[in-house]
């Protein structure tokens, strides 16, 4: 029982540290790349002191996709801090697999899932924005591409770098929030089952 | 340990520490409890026989009653299952 239980604790709590370092790296490039497309298509315009229509949207697509992408980040970081005390506490007690301590360890996790969910929600929230607004940045890229191609070989292949890595950080920001929707449905069926087992005890302490 | 935990958690976060004599403060200090708090579930503890208050060299220690192996070992049990029993998470 005890060997069964910290093989899957070791791989629920492998599977939620990649997950967020994966939330971490993609927040951090939609962040950047926020940035650079707002930066991109806003110096144009006042050099120009001419507002393009298309390096408008694209900048405030950019600004936007910034904005999530921060709170993307920062909920990320919230749920790696907590989520690094356990992983600690996990690596402490590795060694000593007796129920009692098991016991400790999902009551740990227990606790942490009721005080990281709202946090999570917003990290769901944050990274389907910033997938969205990075998906809409793309197509905008692509429209632009298509209808007044950059001169040049260098000019159109970071055109399409740039398109290509929009879309690359839309799709991780929009299917990330399914993998912690699978850690939520995990957790929400203990904290369930866990009323079920609160009822029990209480008929044993009131015994 | 920090962190949001029902009654019955902290219940037993309580008797598991207190297998060996304990402080109020280090009792508290522990479970990340508040003084007020802490008395309280204490109190409760006490009243129902699982933990017992004794005095060593001056100091007023808590330990853990065999009646409470009871709460103690259903715990641990219907936690184990509830965690075991699920589909587990990974990605």
């Amino acid at each position: 029982m005890e060997k069964e239980t910290l093989q899957r604790f070791s791989g629920e709590v492998m599977s939620l540290y990649a997950l967020i370092v994966i939330n971490i790296v993609g927040a951090g490039l939609a962040m950047s790349f926020g940035v650079a497309t707002g930066v991109n298509n806003i110096f144009p315009m006042i050099a120009d002191m001419r507002i393009q229509p298309l390096q408008a949207a694209l900048t405030g697509l950019g600004l936007l996709g910034f904005g999530f992408a921060i709170s993307w980040l920062v909920s990320s970081a919230k749920v790696f801090s907590d989520f690094d005390d356990l992983r600690d506490e996990f690596k402490k007690r590795r060694g000593k697999t007796n129920d009692e301590e098991m016991t400790q360890l999902i009551v740990q996790n227990m606790a942490f899932y009721r005080d990281n969910r709202p946090t999570i929600d917003r990290l769901m929230l944050g990274s389907r924005a910033a997938g969205l607004f990075f998906l809409l940045s793309a197509a905008v890229g692509v429209f632009n591409l298509l209808t007044n191609a950059p001169a040049g070989p260098l000019g159109l292949l970071t055109a399409v770098i740039g398109a290509l890595i929009c879309i690359a950080i839309g799709a991780v920001g929009l299917y990330c929030p399914s993998f912690f929707e699978r850690y939520t449905r995990t957790w929400e069926q203990r904290l369930n089952d866990s009323v079920e087992a609160e009822k029990k005890l209480n008929r044993i302490l009131e015994g | 340990m920090k962190g949001k935990r029902t009654l019955y958690e902290i219940y037993w976060e309580i008797l598991t520490f207190c297998r060996v004599p304990r402080t109020f403060t280090s009792v508290i200090h522990r479970c990340s409890l508040n003084s007020k708090i802490g008395q309280e579930h204490i109190g409760f503890l006490l009243s129902k026989g699982y933990l017992r208050n004794f005095e060593e060299e001056g100091r007023s220690l808590y330990l853990t009653t065999e009646r409470a192996g009871v709460f103690l070992d259903a715990f641990k049990e219907m936690y184990l299952e509830l965690y075991n029993k699920g589909p587990e998470f990974k990605l």
